[in-house]
């Protein structure tokens, strides 16, 4: 019933994460009544090859391929943040209470999943090291089974060579200790600091 | 419903927001279930489903579907000590995967779901080490599926391995030692591997065996359960001796 471009636009759409097809039907339905929406989104995709990773950091960044944390001279550049993911760094570059450098990975090691230190930037993280002068590396990774895999494994691999620290883990500032679980009242007791610090 | 005690031994995401879930329990062997909506919300689900947790779950079962819908979970026991070390997150993911392997489906198994158990507590202590579990686990998992391989003894003929220090060869295809009268095997396994093998844990600390020794069993039993099950385990690799 419908033309064969929107009904392509429809199947496009549905393939999106979290969109079925009737709310690809709805979206479809509004761009065609927005059509210079639809021409601002066409143009974003159209654009999209030209985003790159960062060679540094490993960040996306336009076709100059060293991203603007990279390429800041006024950041930290003996300071590395290691996180799992572009988002994971964006959420502390938010916070703007880390004036370091990052290295994404790009994935968790989980032996369980079979995905190996190999599958992760490791290797591209060994040669910062002993090429940059890096003095620190943060370990800032998820609070999970296969992000602790990960910090334990890197951990292991660098101790000898730089100083090595990873981000508090705790109850979360604005949480109650009643609604907590146990896994995290235990690592926030056995991780406490003192009120000196 | 029903409420067991699980390991997660394979998480797969399904759809936006739902997990499907392996799990290794005492009184179901290895089942597999749906957590809908645990991406999204950790409320029902402590610790967002972790690996290497002991978790007891609350069981419902759907119309028309082999799995189970997973309710609710708690946390029962966690290893903290287990967590702090690479060696011994991969010894444990080792035993599980191994476990699962040899669990039966929907059929009660507590003796390999305890064992698991054990060695989850065994790891989360930091008198013992990884290296040393491994080539236990490996065989007292055959042993207690059923598939144990006859070490001390000649598959063919029967005669005890001597204690003089000879070493036999090993038959994956016959499960046993091969004495030197019966075939002409590569030599790999000797007594004191064998002692070391089945002593209690509580011994070990008195029974020891050198590099070369620990290799040759853990080559060994490696190659047979490959052999046995025709599976190549992916947390087999991540092992450090």
């Amino acid at each position: 019933m419908l033309p064969p471009a929107f009904d392509n636009l429809i199947k496009s759409l549905s393939r999106l994460p979290g969109i079925g097809r009737k709310t690809a039907r709805r979206l479809a339905f509004f761009l065609i009544d927005s059509p210079e929406l639809g021409k601002d989104i066409a143009s974003g995709l159209i654009d999209l090859p030209l985003v790159n990773n960062c060679r540094i950091c490993g960040f996306y960044c336009s076709v100059d391929s060293v991203c603007s944390i990279c390429s800041n001279p006024s950041r930290n550049s003996e300071i590395l943040c290691i996180v799992t993911k572009p988002q994971d760094m964006m959420a502390i570059e938010s916070s703007g209470s880390f004036k370091g450098r990052y290295h994404i990975l790009f994935g968790n090691i989980s032996p369980l999943d079979g995905i190996t230190p190999e599958d992760i930037k490791l290797e591209e993280l060994e040669k910062k090291i002993a090429e940059d002068n890096i003095q620190e590396l943060i370990l800032a990774l998820d609070s999970t089974v296969d992000g602790e895999t990960t910090s334990q494994y890197i951990f292991e691999l660098f101790k000898d060579s730089v100083k090595i620290s990873r981000i508090a883990a705790g109850i979360p500032f604005g949480g109650e200790l009643e609604y907590t679980d146990k896994i995290t009242i235990t690592r926030a007791l056995s991780r406490r600091t003192s009120l000196d610090d | 419903m029903d409420k067991v005690d699980a390991y997660i031994s394979k998480k797969v995401q399904y759809g936006e927001s739902d997990l499907i879930l392996h799990l290794i329990t005492k009184e179901m062997g290895k089942i597999s279930a749906i957590a809908r909506g645990a991406r999204r919300s950790k409320k029902r689900f402590e610790a967002g489903l972790s690996n290497y947790i002991l978790y007891s779950c609350s069981l419902g079962h759907q119309n028309r579907s082999n799995l189970f819908l997973l309710k609710e979970t708690s946390i029962v026991k966690s290893f903290q000590f287990l967590l702090n070390s690479y060696r011994r997150i991969s010894t444990a993911a080792y035993a599980t995967e191994l476990t699962a392997l040899f669990m039966p489906e929907n059929q009660e198994e507590p003796l390999l779901f305890e064992f698991l158990n054990h060695n989850y507590h065994l790891l989360d202590n930091p008198d013992f080490s990884p290296a040393v579990l491994v080539p236990r686990i490996m065989y007292k998992i055959l042993e207690l599926a059923g598939f144990p391989p006859q070490l001390d003894r000649c598959i063919h003929c029967n005669s005890l391995m001597p204690d003089t220090g000879a070493r036999w060869g090993f038959d994956n295809n016959q499960g046993g030692v091969v004495c030197p009268d019966c075939g002409d095997l590569k030599p790999i396994v000797g007594i004191n591997e064998l002692k070391w093998l089945v002593a209690e844990v509580d011994e070990l600390k008195n029974r020891r065996i050198n590099r070369r020794e620990y290799n040759n069993i853990y080559n060994l039993l490696s190659s047979f359960i490959r052999y046995t099950t025709r599976q190549w385990l992916v947390s087999e690799k991540f092992l450090i001796f």
